[in-house]
């Protein structure tokens, strides 16, 4: 319970108070020589059990009585969950939003979402109970720490605007925890307001162990989570996948992989229409959805057969979730996914070679060439998606040229060659080579499994990566001028998987982060982002010697492919990309190329559903197909998750409008009265007639 | 006259006789009825005439009209015997004021009730004794009529002290049996005791034709128990003190005083006894009055 006026508490004792008055008032009697003792002695054996108990009850109420004024004046918070909190008014108040497409469940009568719900309440309670905490703000969108002035700046800011994102919970709580440990914040409280959605909770990852490691070792955060985990009564979600164009004899067509996702009463078969908007034209169909899911693959649309390149989108009808109704797309014809490799040895660049060609998908077109270093000026810088660099190190003049290539967003992959460490680039260096002993090797001990080349699949599998054997790596240094080095250094300590350290000038920029690392901290593949790209040290190589990457061919496969979709993405005709993955103030260039799109404003354009044009590059933005699964985190997975941390959490449903906390001293005033009435009653004199009076009273 | 017998007091009573409820039997006469027949102006009865009656009794009238003999007979006037009871247990030094001695304790009233009587049933010519009844028989005073002995009653009356426990039931039987004729037994007591302990001594003094009256003294706070704070009560007759607070047992005590006293009422209304419940805070010279009035013939 948190209250106004804490400092008024600090007359609690005085509950005691007639207790103290009982003992002074025995010790205070007075001394009386009686007569009629033998009344007295019936009177106790009559009184023993009724007296005592109903003495006891008079001081009960004495002291509920000063108990209720001491609470009453105290001006205690409370609402719908009593005694949520306790201790008073935090030093700093962390609030986790989440601005995922999941929050936005609407209740029907209200029209307020899950997130406007959960804000409201939230600026509400902090107004009224804690005006004068440290306010932070950490969204799913940025991840970043915002200070807010006031807690009624909640309601206004654009950091708590709808988005169709998906959010990670582990990293927001790991800003959080980043920052109290940067700002050694006091007693802290940390509200989550989240819908429980598992693909954000991530209740599997590994980063839940560091996140408790890191709270743990501060002392008064608590955890408040503000949980919407109430179903719609009737929500369908619609996604499109695989959607491309094809040519047939007399026309073209568009065919794609259609999904709808029920949730609600799925007990009846349920009738959909569906609005096809394809360059403007609409064209409804309905769909019967029964069960919660409708796979539709191979949906076909005629399209004209000049149009060889285009947009559209799939629209539902208003239900519980309006953020998952659309979804857009575009086409064109397929790019050729180009990957280069600059190796002095071409036998040694033909595993990146032959993994870089094979394309996933059967329509699409990859190549690979494979480049001497001194051939580096006829790469195609504009039209390349991927590079890989299996030679010493750049000279400045290609160094400066591969850091404007990633800059665009592409990739970059270094590969060390035996007997070729000298040289740098970006303050990043080989060394030695190093191996394991005899008939030994190094394993995996951690690496990221929630983004990045080696995340894990759609489904949520794992990459095999702890599988891979490493018999001989190449340490990475960092120059001088950075801070940090991912190691091999003596001396130094590499950061652990996961993990993200800023580095050197401009760390803005400039941030390394540990994708996978050998047992005993030593950095497998490691990142280094650059603008809107990344390049990336891969500490061994592919070939029998160094590793089993080439036995354990699908961890190498799906590291190149995903790097090179990485820098197609930003290259291709078409591209369809996931809300928040595109930086904005690139989206701001951007032209829309639909009515809905053009209402968007250009700094919300990267989080809302759209498609986009710029020059002959077309992109499609929708919300990541995870934020469909109506899956949410049980209370022994919280439970598990948040450890022995301090964490409270209070269920909520979309558009309720009771407040988290209100005034309640009213209450206690009231149980004051009651306490002084049942005082009162208790101690009511016997009303029988006095006995006193002789039976004959007459006088002369 | 002694302190406790006030001089108004006895002025303004002295008006009203002392008269027995019941016939007494005394030693000369008075101005009390008697059981037998004897010489007083108040016509009674005729019977037959028998051989050895005096014949100056005989109604000659009646001899003319009826030629029989008849004896006139009249009422004889005695004098009345006042015992006063009175108890002079611990109890008996009870105050209002709570403290141990004081000049308003129930013995104090006691003993201008039993004074101012004894005063009164001496000037009328009666006798008077005096029975002290603490843990036993203390002191007892046979009744007679002279002054000298009303001297002596007085005495002793102001030398009663309230000690020990008590011990009336007894004393109540003892004065039975040494009282030889009827008497007016007055009881000035706080009846401290089961009532059950009395009844047996009120019926023995009853059996033996005794107008009982019984002055029953209490205090108003031992009847309301009007208090509020937590009070060490020291028990005038030895038992240990106890230290209690009176709003936790004050109904309860309330009820017991109204049994005691509904019994105590019955009790003396069974054995016919003239029970009369005085308060200190009463003036006892209205009570006396209220007594001497009831009993006026």
């Amino acid at each position: 319970m948190t209250f106004l006026q804490p400092l008024l508490l600090l007359a609690i004792p005085l509950i005691g108070l007639p207790i103290l008055i009982h003992l002074i008032n025995q010790n205070r009697h007075r001394t009386i020589h009686w007569a009629a003792t033998m009344f007295l002695i019936q009177a106790r054996k009559m009184a023993t059990g009724m007296a005592r108990l109903r003495y006891i009850l008079i001081l009960i109420a004495r002291m509920l009585t000063i108990a209720g004024l001491i609470f009453a004046v105290s001006r205690p918070l409370s609402g719908g969950w009593l005694a949520l909190t306790a201790g008073g008014v935090p030093d700093t108040t962390i609030i986790v939003l989440d601005r995922s497409v999941s929050m936005e469940h609407t209740d029907q009568g209200t029209g307020r979402s899950r997130r406007r719900t959960a804000i409201e309440k939230l600026s509400q309670l902090l107004q009224e109970s804690a005006s004068s905490t440290h306010l932070v703000l950490i969204d799913s969108v940025t991840k970043k720490p915002t200070k807010l002035d006031s807690a009624s700046d909640l309601l206004e800011s654009p950091l708590v605007q709808d988005s169709a994102t998906a959010s990670d919970i582990p990293s927001l709580l790991q800003a959080a925890a980043d920052y109290v440990s940067e700002n050694e914040t006091g007693r802290t409280d940390v509200w989550v307001c989240s819908d429980l959605q598992a693909s954000s909770w991530d209740a599997s990852g590994g980063r839940w162990e560091a996140l408790r490691s890191a709270f743990a070792s501060r002392q008064g955060v608590r955890f408040n989570l503000l949980t919407y985990t109430d179903l719609p009564k009737h929500n369908v979600a619609v996604s499109l996948r695989n959607v491309h164009r094809r040519a047939t004899a007399d026309s073209a067509e568009l065919v794609m992989d259609l999904k709808l996702t029920r949730t609600g009463d799925l007990s009846q078969p349920f009738r959909v229409p569906l609005t096809f908007v394809i360059n403007g034209a609409r064209t409804t169909t309905e769909l019967e959805i029964s069960g919660d899911t409708l796979q539709r693959n191979g949906h076909i649309i005629s399209v004209d057969r000049d149009a060889t390149k285009g947009w559209g989108r799939v629209e539902l009808p208003q239900d519980g979730n309006p953020a998952d109704n659309a979804f857009t797309f575009v086409y064109a014809e397929p790019d050729v996914h180009r990957t280069v490799i600059v190796a002095d040895d071409p036998v040694a660049a033909e595993p990146f070679r032959i993994a870089a060609a094979t394309s996933q998908q059967k329509n699409q077109n990859s190549e690979a060439i494979v480049l001497a270093p001194a051939q580096a000026s006829q790469i195609l810088w504009d039209s390349t998606a991927f590079i890989v660099w299996m030679a010493a190190m750049p000279d400045d003049a290609t160094a400066a040229q591969l850091k404007s290539y990633v800059q665009s967003g592409r990739g970059l992959l270094f590969v060390p060659v035996a007997g070729l460490t000298a040289g740098e680039f970006d303050g990043f260096r080989w060394n030695e080579w190093k191996s394991a002993d005899e008939n030994s090797h190094f394993s995996v001990g951690q690496w990221r499994t929630d983004s990045d080349l080696l995340a894990n699949t759609r489904s949520g599998s794992p990459l095999p990566v702890s599988r891979l054997q490493v018999r001989q790596y190449c340490p990475l240094t960092i120059n001088a001028t950075n801070q940090n080095q991912p190691g091999g250094e003596p001396g130094t300590q590499p950061p652990s998987a996961g993990t993200s350290t800023e580095s050197g000038a401009g760390a803005a920029d400039r941030i390394v982060s540990v994708l996978a690392q050998l047992d005993g901290g030593i950095p497998l593949l490691t990142r280094m982002s650059l603008g809107d790209g990344a390049y990336y040290f891969l500490g061994t190589r592919p070939e029998p010697e160094y590793s089993t990457m080439l036995n354990q061919g699908v961890v190498f496969y799906v590291m190149i492919q995903r790097a090179i979709a990485q820098g197609a993405a930003i290259l291709g005709g078409a591209s369809g990309r996931n809300c928040g993955t595109v930086p904005d103030d690139l989206m701001q260039q951007w032209t829309a190329l639909d009515p809905e799109s053009l209402e968007i404003v250009p700094s919300r354009r990267s989080l809302l559903p759209g498609v986009f044009q710029s020059g002959a590059r077309q992109i499609s933005l929708n919300r990541p197909l995870t934020e469909d699964d109506s899956q949410v985190v049980a209370d022994e997975q919280l439970e598990q998750m948040f450890g022995t941390l301090d964490f409270v959490r209070i269920q909520d449903q979309s558009g309720q409008q009771s407040s988290l906390a209100s005034e309640i001293w009213r209450l206690f005033l009231g149980l004051m009265i009651f306490a002084l009435l049942a005082e009162a009653v208790l101690c009511l004199p016997d009303r029988s007639p006095s006995l006193a009076k002789p039976n004959q009273a007459t006088s002369l | 006259m002694r302190d406790f017998i006030d001089p108004e007091v006895v002025a303004r009573l002295s008006a009203i006789p002392l008269d027995a409820r019941l016939p007494m039997i005394g030693n000369v006469s008075g101005r009390h009825r008697s059981p037998t027949r004897g010489s007083s102006l108040e016509f009674s009865e005729y019977r037959k005439y028998v051989p050895g009656d005096d014949t100056r009794r005989l109604d000659w009238r009646t001899w003319g009209r009826t030629d029989r003999f008849y004896i006139r007979e009249y009422e004889a006037d005695t004098n009345l015997r006042l015992c006063l009871i009175v108890d002079v247990s611990g109890s008996m030094a009870y105050c209002p004021s709570g403290q141990k001695t004081g000049p308003d304790s129930k013995l104090d009233y006691a003993r201008r009730l039993a004074g101012t009587l004894a005063w009164l049933a001496a000037s009328q010519g009666d006798a008077v004794g005096l029975f002290c009844a603490g843990e036993s028989f203390k002191r007892e005073i046979p009744p007679r009529r002279s002054s000298t002995n009303l001297r002596h009653v007085l005495d002793e009356m102001g030398a009663m002290r309230a000690e020990g426990t008590t011990g009336l039931p007894d004393a109540l039987h003892i004065a039975a049996e040494k009282i030889p004729q009827r008497a007016l037994v007055v009881i000035i007591s706080d009846l401290m005791m089961d009532p059950e302990l009395l009844r047996s001594g009120f019926q023995h003094l009853r059996f033996r034709r005794h107008d009982v009256v019984v002055f029953h003294l209490m205090e108003k706070n031992e009847i309301d128990f009007d208090f509020d704070r937590p009070v060490r009560f020291v028990d005038l007759e030895g038992l240990p003190p106890m230290l209690i607070d009176p709003i936790s047992i004050a109904k309860e005590y309330r009820k017991a005083v109204q049994t005691y006293l509904e019994n105590i009422k019955t009790m003396t209304r069974d054995s016919a006894v003239d029970y009369r419940r005085v308060g200190l805070e009463q003036n006892y010279a209205d009570v006396l009055a209220q007594f001497l009035l009831a009993r006026k013939r």
